[in-house]
């Protein structure tokens, strides 16, 4: 099926590929349906395109490529909506984004994405680890 | 809104398997426990609020992050060769 996409324009993406947040993302709980376009050949950073909004768009990566103890804490509520039985088909990504005046790159540790790969189901989960905030500086070297 | 008066250590129970309970109130600080099962969850309205707002953030400066990103990476690869 073809999709409008806010940086590439029209794509056309396989029905398979669709990831359904059967909840929407925190705040924007009317548009279920993404794909995720890799940023560069093994880069680890997606785009993660809504297929009904184009403007609907954000970057996210693997968290553990730059904070390997990252901790996936989650309430079972948010596990049992991606019908999660095997660990192993899970995928966690966080949200980047930047300040603008300091052009750091942040992460959301505090809302993780976490993707069922194997029914492609996924939910913006709330960490329970109390640390953990929606601007975490990934080049923070700890 | 269903508004109910506790006092201290005084309860409200909620369906079969939820209390809240007042534990301390010291100021302007109430002091609350929560007992329920662990899959529900529980967390304070910042939290989401807080999320919420960074998505918002985040989808608005995609564009900005991109070419952070790419410049970024640009530097890695060119360390590279």
């Amino acid at each position: 099926m073809k999709i409008l996409s806010k940086h590439f324009g029209e794509l056309e993406i396989q029905e398979e590929h669709v990831i359904t947040f059967p909840k929407g993302l925190i705040g924007l709980e009317n548009n279920r349906r993404y794909v995720l376009i890799e940023f560069e050949e093994n880069s680890m950073v997606y785009w993660l395109q809504s297929i009904e909004d184009p403007d609907l768009c954000f970057i996210v990566t693997n968290p553990y490529t730059f904070k390997p103890d990252y901790v996936l804490d989650v309430y079972e509520d948010d596990l049992k909506l991606i019908e999660m039985e095997d660990e192993r088909d899970v995928m966690v990504l966080v949200i980047l984004n930047v300040s603008l005046d300091t052009k750091k790159i942040t992460a959301n540790l505090l809302g993780p994405l976490v993707i069922n790969t194997k029914k492609n189901l996924g939910v913006q989960a709330v960490s329970k680890v109390s640390e953990y905030t929606t601007r975490y500086d990934i080049t923070n070297k700890e | 809104m269903l508004v109910l008066s506790r006092k201290e250590e005084q309860s409200i129970i909620i369906g079969d398997n939820i209390e809240i309970k007042i534990l301390a109130i010291k100021g302007d600080t109430v002091k609350i426990g929560i007992t329920a099962p662990p899959e529900l969850k529980i967390y304070r309205k910042e939290v989401f609020d807080e999320i919420q707002k960074a998505n918002i953030e985040a989808m608005r400066s995609s564009k900005s992050i991109k070419d952070v990103i790419l410049g970024k990476l640009d530097k890695e690869n060119k360390g590279k060769e």
